[in-house]
């Protein structure tokens, strides 16, 4: 693996470019895991922590100490990763020698080598919630700059996970599907609602839905009825 | 029976326009009843392959034939809707058109079978209609005492449903013609009132039968017609 440092440009040029057709979820969040510790100065090691259910877990992770404690905060049940996460904000543990909020996690950190950590929540969507978290071997290993290039990094996993949602949508409805009205309606709406949204004709949608059928190897009506389904839920 | 009197105005006569407005009425519009009884006398009178036709409807209750152009039309819908099953309910339950090419051969719906092929009927096509929101209000029912000429407008009419360009500007049969213009027609004002429908889901938020009503309430408060009104809602920003 690559691990020389990388230029913020790049590395969000290099997320552009990340299919999701070709890849799955965590092929995507490992992605994002390895170019923010390439690009953040000071970051060792960064994970992923994704809670679905009360359930967390780590979804990417990109060195085994970082895994460690992550899971050591899940046993505890508490921890920054997991305030990060669920309150959808910053969370900063500067000195890991001196933390009283999460002392024993702390502990273990410091045994670890880790003396700095950072955790991002990720904007919350839906039933998952998710933080990126940045271990460093330094104390205060993260600057300002530090923290908003990491913000940048959970922005992109956040958006990796909301199209995987509709993707997974997409997979589920295929099965699923009950609805009165058959392909050519669904179809019509899903035109009516991509016109909606980027401003086009209904041939432009066409082929904006033809596109992303081709791409997801999915028949045009799956695509069109999770686009229909999935406007419906989210507001 | 006698010439209905002209139907809304169609280029191409009165049941191409009849099945026209059809798809561009409100379902809930007190006039829907009116259109299937003037479709299925022009059906009846105009479609030259067709010996009876009648109009199956479900609504709230069980299925009712709402218009029939005999007595014989009506035995063989209230046939199918003894058995709960047959061409006219699929048709209907499924929005696609259902052809029986050979009565005596069906298989799948035996009351049906029985009481058509007793009275002499040979060949059947049922064909969904549709108002405004763009599920079935009614099934067209086409019988037909001779099967052979039933062919040419079948194949024509199951193309249009699924979507292919066809080739229907070759019928030459001018009833067919307009049956076929018609139903074009209508299936071009459903595909636009379900854009516009995807429009409004689109920028409000809100399920399909949400953004119907929407159409359906702004129609109503400018005087317009749903599919003006769809219109100016899938209109691109200039």
């Amino acid at each position: 693996m690559d691990k020389q440092p990388l230029d913020p440009t790049e590395a969000f040029a290099a997320l552009g470019r990340v299919k999701l057709s070709e890849t799955d979820l965590n092929g995507v969040l490992m992605k994002v895991a390895e170019l923010a510790q390439r690009t953040i100065p000071g970051a060792e090691e960064v994970s992923v922590t994704l809670v679905r259910g009360g359930q967390a877990h780590t979804a990417a992770y990109t060195g085994a100490v970082a895994l460690r404690l992550d899971e050591w905060q899940y046993e505890l049940g508490r921890g920054p990763c997991i305030d990060a996460a669920e309150g959808g904000v910053v969370v900063s543990v500067p000195d890991t020698s001196k933390d009283g909020r999460w002392p024993s996690w702390a502990a273990a950190a410091y045994a670890e080598g880790v003396q700095s950590s950072l955790s991002i929540g990720l904007p919350i969507q839906d039933a998952v919630i998710g933080a990126l978290n940045i271990y460093g071997t330094k104390p205060d290993a993260f600057d300002v700059d530090g923290v908003t290039l990491a913000q940048t990094f959970a922005g992109y996993a956040s958006v990796a996970m909301a199209n995987a949602h509709l993707y997974d949508t997409t997979a589920t409805l295929a099965n699923h599907m009950q609805s009165a009205m058959e392909s050519r309606a669904v179809i019509e709406q899903a035109k009516g609602i991509v016109m909606g949204q980027r401003r086009c004709t209904a041939d432009e949608a066409f082929a904006i839905l033809v596109k992303v059928s081709q791409d997801t190897n999915r028949k045009l009506r799956d695509v069109a009825a999770a686009l229909v389904d999935n406007v419906r839920r989210e507001p | 029976m006698s010439q209905p009197p002209a139907g809304p105005h169609h280029p191409a006569g009165a049941l191409a326009g009849a099945l026209a407005t059809l798809a561009g009425t409100p379902d809930d519009n007190v006039g829907i009843d009116a259109q299937l009884v003037l479709i299925v006398r022009l059906a009846a009178d105009l479609v030259e392959p067709v010996s009876y036709a009648s109009v199956t409807a479900e609504g709230a209750g069980p299925p009712t034939t709402v218009a029939a152009s005999s007595q014989l039309a009506l035995d063989v819908d209230a046939a199918q809707y003894a058995d709960s099953s047959g061409p006219c309910l699929d048709a209907l339950r499924d929005a696609k058109a259902v052809e029986v090419p050979d009565i005596g051969a069906v298989m799948a719906w035996p009351q049906f079978r029985d009481v058509a092929w007793n009275l002499g009927l040979r060949a059947s096509l049922s064909i969904p209609l549709f108002a405004g929101s763009g599920v079935p209000v009614a099934a067209l029912n086409l019988y037909a005492h001779d099967p052979e000429p039933m062919t040419e407008l079948t194949r024509h009419v199951r193309a249009l449903y699924d979507g292919e360009p066809g080739d229907h500007g070759h019928e030459t049969r001018p009833g067919c013609a307009q049956l076929l213009a018609g139903i074009a027609t209508a299936l071009h004002t459903r595909d636009l009132i379900q854009q516009a429908i995807g429009v409004v889901m689109a920028r409000d938020h809100v399920a399909a039968d949400t953004a119907y009503l929407t159409l359906r309430v702004r129609a109503a408060e400018i005087g317009k017609s749903l599919p003006d009104v769809a219109v100016e809602v899938t209109r691109p920003p200039a």
